[in-house]
């Protein structure tokens, strides 16, 4: 597949543009215009490239000039989502492309780990070389022994491709990247209700209240800024959550700014609040949740079902009280006809004789909240107990936990409920980063829930929608429902318990806030060996001890495709400790990096615009940028003999005999483009070329369709096809590949974990049960983070200011543009924001380089003093390193400002997706050495990385590697 | 702003060139200084073109020297007109003053000292820029103008008891203190400039020249150097003359030497207000440039935004 | 007659130097010059009680332009549509400008070896071709916007009216180019 789009071709994808203007909904015309113009005033070899971007999460979309092959400029689409903007990280797609530190052949290592020492070799002797190595480690260790990584999911295609290779293989850990990033909101409200709301989704275009945890406007897809400057404009007020007076937080009407790790409490205010105000959505909770359910206190500790009260009890009946007739009701999840109630009585309430009870009522509570007796025992309904959780969490505490102005937060809250049913959320990853991320997201969507926010105008769109085309993880979902599933992945799913990284944790202490007093005390997390969602096993600390310990085993081999543990891992020093115990390492990448430094073999990745994609909406967008399919199509081919990801992944699948089920990404993307038959013709392609000329395809939200009726009433919620009323619970109990802790284990502490029955009944959980088999326990509790002032007292002699990580740059993405000389150039270096007063205290300046140390380890970066940040706060950059140091000079200057070598990875974790903790506590003083040698210091350092001129391109063929600037400039 | 090395260099040495011109026009309206205005019209003619050759260092373009004259209303192309005429004005002159053609001697010689008062008027004007408030003012033209017959008199000056006639010592030692009066008046001007420029801000307040990063520069560099030094250099040169026997000491501006002119020799008199002279003159030259960079130094913008 | 220049509205921008970066691509500018840069206004207050903006500058296309009249060449010269612009082939590299501009938006070039000034030409090559400048175009907070001030129906003329408005430190030189900012109290001069 070449794309070659002559001037002539450029016309005519615009003219098909135009003809989809009533797809796209907005001004095709001008499109067609655009390409006419561009294409009238352009010489024949100059070809003007629709395309997306893919440096963020925001893939905004633009137009890539190309002159006789060699990408010259990047413009903004104005016809869709993106409305024509770019951010700077899209005009210097140009610097990456032809950056000089870009592997373009594949390489082998030839001096040691480390040493930067490599040698071209052939794609052949490549792939031959890796499937016998990773072939006789699988036979020799087991399969498992393997690790394999992926970066961020930006191109979920290429991830799909990467999961379902190393799945095949039987491999089942990875560093993970999904569990400091979104994995936490999506795995939690995926559990709860079947789909993902709590980036995703939130009407701003009808808003009148956006609620903004934790997000920078400039952290990704900047366009979602425009939707939230004309809300206010329109007179929504805006309330910013945020230890930083970031740029949110500057634009909001409201600026909450909170102790870091202590969202929780104020979570837990809103909900409560909520739940006691009359805007309380109860008949969404009596009859769309789980609240009316009995739970079964004193037994199993889950959800009450008939076969727990009587000995010939139905497993799928939920049993509540109808307050309309005074009877025991039950509520039939059986709708897979399993259990003899299904058919006309799934999802349905029945009386004890199992007929339909039309017009039941179940209640909510039970008499003054303590408990209904049936057949001799007391039951509470879950409402009864998220009541009782919640109420002590009031304003003042909140307050106390937050170190908050009990003012600001009862205004804050007050404006979400009075703006509630058309307020919206969302948030940003940091509150991910913590032990208690399912907990979180877990209350967050309660909020929103009992707000009444559910699929309202201005509130929160609850589900991906069948808008257009299938979505990325039918890659592996269609094989598998075709039984394509290969052997070993099975077996090894099978005996996960014995193959997973992950199972000697889950028994962890942690600090939780006892409801009643507000107290901190140390419980125990019994999880009972957990397994993270989504891949087979495995998070960063669990996969950096079996590397680097041989613990739970030891891992021989790894597969690394575009990733950066040693930045992105907590304990960057032991994730090097591990890479360099691994017999046999290979990294797909674009640029040589810390990591790469310590493979065995380099493939050279082709960059995201050079090649084929079909770009889905991810994280943070609302409407129209969640419902847009989008082109990304190459400015020209890879360069050197890159490859497409996913095209790597396909032909190292061929050597190593796994069945991939889709013959190439072509039949993927065609599948994928053309949708299920029941879309609607114009947001189907008939493939993926005929998507390519349309550029974009944009589809419908279902509440617009259903005349304003939310998703769960109309069915659509449902990822069965039954269309009933209700959610999507069809991903909650045992599965394969997703497995949690197993029913009958036995905990450390004697405990024997019940057998549990699936809960797959349409219901949205509130007190949630899978959370419960997770180890999280029920309900969302405050837990307080490892590291802080309140957690560690010991500590703050030593270290007395809290240590906060994290927050975005407009110039970066995580690891990425530290060779860009236009980023670097308007960021120059990493920056440490500390306070003015606590500056003065410690004799620190403005730009003063400033060793920054926690108990485990210390790092340098330049001081900006600013009132933005509490006295009692410091914040640092993530994710930096310094390309133009040399391999052998740290890897690139991996630990020198690297601010997750601050913390230890020895747990606790979230007990669900394993997320660790990355906040604590430190000391800061003036670095007296100054910057780290050998960086650029001065825009004429940054010569080093300037693009390299076809001449050069040609004359390079990296024979030796790549030509790493490594000479120092101090 | 950075000091900008040519142009400082440049205002030094036409500030001093000037200064000579002025010296040889006020000798010629006196008919006085004969015997010197060949070498000095001509020092002043070489310090000029050093000068303007350092000046153009300052460009990036050279090559296109020319094309200053482009806006005749601006003050770099009216500093190159009036650098052309006096140079033209003293080349002439110092061509003339080698023959005795009397009247056209002295019609060149005035021209050129006019050129002389006007020049460093002209230089310093064009950086009277309201952007930089601390430049925006007459008070730095006229610095530009009284340094420069400070350095001007006292190098001159100098030069007539290394080399000119006795007679016209007495004279060259007045304007030598004229000039130092000048040169002193003009830099406490200046200063009481800084001190009040509307826009204030704290880098260009007088704060930085008394007590914070420029005090050093301006205490030693400008007060003590500058200012301190020549005058007192000035008083020993006009003792040490007045102690020269013969002289009649009153009629160098009062000074009461009789104590001590006891017994030195007329020689070495001579010679001492020589060398007090010349130091005079290297302070006056340190003086000037350590002004000049402190001028630099508060030459912040109103609104300094980008660099 | 026509004036052009741009409004910025501080309230939409948000600091995340695209204009900078857009600036380097469309005009070719070397590393180490900035025709365009964004500034950081605050936050001023005390924590937690602030206010932040931010502040694009570039050259201010004044109405009476410092850079113009001390200009000995020309090279410095103000179109009939307002745009200030620097003739390369003209300029001498004097450097005068760069002093008399009050805004500290000129740079003498010795990165690319070339000797002239360079500086912010509003794009006037695209606004030739009746289009915006690459800032404008791309802002991703569309705080900018170009137009001729004279024309009262221009997108400038529409957000002057709209916003409370501020120039840069005016000296005399009447900087043409208009911030609107209402949700912070203004820190610059006026």
């Amino acid at each position: 597949m070449t794309l070659n789009l002559s001037r002539r071709a450029f016309i005519k994808a615009g003219a098909v543009a135009s003809a989809s203007a009533m797809v796209l909904g907005s001004a095709g015309q001008a499109l067609a215009d655009e390409a006419a113009d561009a294409a009238g005033n352009v010489a024949d070899d100059i070809q003007v490239i629709p395309s997306a971007c893919r440096q963020c999460y925001g893939r905004c979309a633009l137009f890539g000039t190309v002159e006789d092959g060699r990408l010259t400029k990047i413009e903004g689409n104005p016809d869709l989502f993106s409305e024509g903007t770019l951010c700077g990280r899209a005009f210097a797609i140009p610097q990456e492309l032809y950056n000089p530190t870009r592997v373009r052949y594949p390489q082998r290592r030839v001096g040691e780990k480390g040493s930067g020492q490599w040698k071209r070799i052939t794609w052949d002797e490549a792939y031959e070389e890796a499937a016998k190595r990773f072939t006789e480690i699988g036979e020799e260790y087991g399969w498992h022994t393997i690790a394999h990584q992926y970066g961020t999911g930006r191109d979920m295609l290429q991830f799909q491709a990467i999961n379902k290779l190393w799945l095949e293989l039987g491999s089942t850990a990875t560093f993970g990247v999904g569990n400091l990033c979104w994995v936490g909101s999506y795995f939690t409200s995926q559990r709860l209700y079947g789909d993902e709301t709590q980036y995703t989704g939130w009407d701003g275009n009808n808003t009148d209240c956006i609620l903004i945890w934790c997000r920078q406007e400039r952290s990704r897809g900047y366009y979602d800024w425009l939707t939230v400057k004309r809300a206010q404009e329109r007179g929504a007020q805006v309330i910013c959550v945020d230890p930083r007076f970031t740029c949110t937080a500057s634009k909001a009407d409201q600026w909450l700014p909170i102790r870091p790790g202590s969202d929780m409490a104020l979570v837990l205010a809103f909900i409560n609040e909520i739940i006691h105000s009359d805007k309380c959505a109860t008949d969404f909770a009596r009859y769309y949740t789980n609240a009316p359910f009995f739970i079964d206190e004193d037994g199993t500790g889950y959800q009450l079902r008939q076969s727990m009260m009587q000995e010939d009890g139905n497993v799928e009946l939920y049993p509540a009280w109808d307050e309309a007739h005074d009877q025991l009701i039950f509520w039939s999840g059986d709708w897979q006809d399993k259990n003899g109630v299904g058919g006309a009585r799934a999802f349905q309430w029945l009386d004890e004789a199992g007929n339909i009870v039309e017009g039941a009522v179940p209640a909510l509570t039970t008499p003054d909240g303590k408990g209904r007796e049936i057949n001799g025992k007391t039951y509470r309904t879950s409402w009864d107990i998220l009541v009782e959780h919640v109420t002590p969490w009031t304003v003042e505490r909140a307050a106390e936990f937050c170190e908050l102005d009990p003012e600001r937060i009862q205004k804050a809250i007050d404006t979400y409920i009075d703006a509630s049913p058309h307020a919206c959320f969302t948030r940003g990853q940091k509150v991910e980063f913590s032990i208690n991320t399912s907990g979180i997201s877990q209350a967050f969507t309660i909020m929103m829930a009992l707000a009444g926010n559910f699929d309202t105008k201005g509130g929160q769109n609850i589900g991906r929608e069948p808008a257009t085309g299938y979505d990325s993880f039918m890659f592996d979902v269609v094989p598998n429902q075709q039984g394509r599933m290969g052997a070993r992945r099975k077996q090894t799913a099978m005996n996960i318990k014995k193959l997973s990284v992950c199972q000697n944790t889950g028994y962890q202490t942690i600090l939780q806030a006892d409801d009643a007093t507000g107290e901190l005390r140390e419980v125990t997390q019994n999880s009972g060996g957990q397994v993270i969602y989504g891949q087979q096993g495995g998070f960063g600390a669990v996969t950096t001890k079996a590397m680097a310990q041989g613990d739970p085993f030891q891992i021989h081999g790894y597969w690394q495709q575009t990733s950066e543990p040693i930045l992105s891992i907590e304990d960057g020093k032991e994730t090097i400790d591990g890479l360099k115990n691994l017999d046999f390492f290979v990294n797909v990448d674009i640029f040589m990096t810390p990591s790469g430094e310590l493979a065995d073999i380099i493939l050279p990745a082709a960059h995201p615009n050079e090649v084929d994609r079909v770009e889905w909406a991810h994280s943070g967008h609302g409407y129209p940028t969640s419902h847009t399919y989008l082109i990304r199509q190459p400015f020209h081919a890879p360069l050197g003999e890159a490859k497409d990801d996913m095209d790597i992944c396909f032909e190292f699948a061929k050597y190593m005999d796994v069945d991939m089920f889709w013959k190439d990404k072509y039949e993927f993307f065609d599948y994928m483009v053309k949708g299920p038959a029941t879309l609607p013709p114009a947001l189907s392609c008939a493939s993926f070329e005929d998507f390519r000329n349309r550029i974009s395809v944009t589809g419908v939200q279902m509440t617009d369709v259903k005349g304003g009726k939310p998703k769960y009433e109309t069915g659509f919620m449902r990822k069965t096809s039954d269309f009933r009323p209700g959610f999507n619970t069809m991903y909650r109990g045992n599965k394969m590949g997703s497995v949690y802790r197993f029913p009958g284990t036995t905990t450390p502490d004697g405990k024997v974990i019940p057998a549990h029955p699936q809960s797959d009944n349409g219901k949205m959980e509130l007190w949630s049960e899978d959370l419960l088999l997770y180890g999280n326990g029920p309900l969302p509790m405050y837990i307080e983070p490892p590291i802080t002032k309140r957690s560690r007292e010991d500590l703050l002699e030593e270290y007395p200011y809290t240590l906060i990580t994290g927050g975005r740059s407009h110039a970066f993405f995580h690891t990425e543009y530290r060779n860009s000389p236009w980023m670097r150039e308007v960021h120059m270096f990493p920056t440490m924001d500390i306070n003015p007063a606590t500056a003065e205290k410690l004799g620190i300046k403005q730009d003063d380089w400033c060793w920054i140390e926690t108990y485990v380890d210390r790092i340098r970066q330049r001081a900006n003093l600013t009132e933005a940040i509490s006295p009692d706060t410091i914040h640092v950059e993530h994710d930096w390193w310094f390309p133009e140091r040399a391999a052998t000079d740290d890897l690139h200057g991996a630990l020198d400002a690297n601010c997750n070598i601050l913390f230890e990875n020895d747990g606790p974790y979230d007990p669900a997706v394993g997320t660790d903790n990355y906040g604590g506590l430190c000391k800061v003083y003036v670095a007296t050495e100054g910057a780290p040698d050998n960086i650029c210091m001065t825009a004429e350092d940054l010569r080093v990385f300037l693009p390299l001129t076809r001449e050069q391109l040609a004359a390079d063929t990296q024979d030796d590697g790549v030509d790493m600037p490594n000479k120092g400039r101090r | 702003m950075a000091v900008q090395w040519p142009l400082l260099i440049f205002s030094v040495l036409l500030g001093a060139s000037s200064g000579v011109l002025v010296f040889l026009g006020i000798g010629e309206i006196r008919g006085t200084f004969k015997k010197v205005r060949f070498p000095l019209a001509l020092i002043a003619l070489v310090l000029l073109a050093v000068g303007g050759c350092a000046s153009a260092l300052h460009l990036g373009h050279i090559d296109r020297a020319l094309y200053i004259l482009g806006n005749v209303g601006s003050g770099l192309s009216k500093e190159l007109f009036a650098v052309g005429f006096t140079g033209l004005m003293t080349l002439i002159y110092v061509i003339l003053s080698r023959k005795d053609y009397p009247t056209p001697t002295k019609v060149f010689g005035i021209l050129a000292a006019l050129g002389g008062l006007v020049l460093p008027l002209v230089a310093g004007a064009s950086y009277m820029m309201p952007a930089r408030p601390a430049w925006d003012s007459f008070t730095l033209p006229l610095m530009y103008l009284g340094t420069g017959l400070g350095m001007g008199f006292v190098l001159a000056a100098a030069f007539v008891f290394a080399k000119g006639d006795e007679a016209d010592e007495k004279l060259a030692l007045k304007l030598a203190g004229i000039g130092i009066v000048c040169s002193v008046a003009v830099m406490l001007i200046y200063v009481v400039w800084i001190a009040v420029a509307p826009y204030p801000d704290a880098t260009r307040s007088i704060a930085r020249l008394a007590g914070g990063d420029l005090a050093v520069a301006f205490w030693l560099g400008v007060v003590v150097v500058g200012i301190g030094c020549p005058i007192a250099l000035t008083v020993l040169a006009r003792q040490s003359f007045a102690a020269k026997p013969g002289e009649d000491a009153d009629a160098v501006g009062g000074v009461d030497a009789s104590g001590a002119a006891t017994a030195a020799p007329a020689a070495a008199a001579k010679l001492s207000t020589v060398n007090a002279l010349w130091t005079s003159l290297a302070c006056l030259v340190v003086g000037n440039v350590v002004l000049r960079i402190i001028m630099y130094a508060v030459a912040t913008s109103v609104e300094q935004l980008i660099y | 007659m026509t004036r052009h220049t741009m409004a910025i509205d501080l309230d939409s921008c948000i600091g995340c130097h695209s204009c900078a970066v857009v600036c380097k691509q469309e005009n070719n500018v070397g590393l180490g010059t900035f025709y365009s840069k964004v500034l950081t206004v605050g936050p001023s207050g005390t924590y937690p009680d602030l206010e932040m903006y931010y502040l694009p500058v570039a050259c201010q296309h004044c109405e009476n332009p410092q850079c113009v009249s001390v200009c000995p060449t020309g090279a410095s010269y103000k179109r009939d549509d307002g745009i200030v612009l620097v003739d390369h082939s003209k300029c001498v590299g004097c450097q005068y400008c760069v002093m008399a501009c009050p805004y500290g938006v000129r740079t003498y070039d010795e990165a690319k070896d070339k000797g002239v000034i360079e500086k912010c030409t509003l794009c006037a090559h695209l606004v030739d071709d009746g289009k915006e400048p690459a800032c404008v175009r791309h802002c991703p907070g569309q705080a900018r916007v170009f137009g001729d001030a004279d024309d009262p129906e221009s997108k400038v003329s529409k957000l002057v009216a709209a916003k409370k408005t501020h120039k840069l430190t005016d000296v005399g030189n009447k900087p043409s180019v208009t911030f609107g900012l209402d949700k912070c109290e203004w820190k610059g001069g006026e």
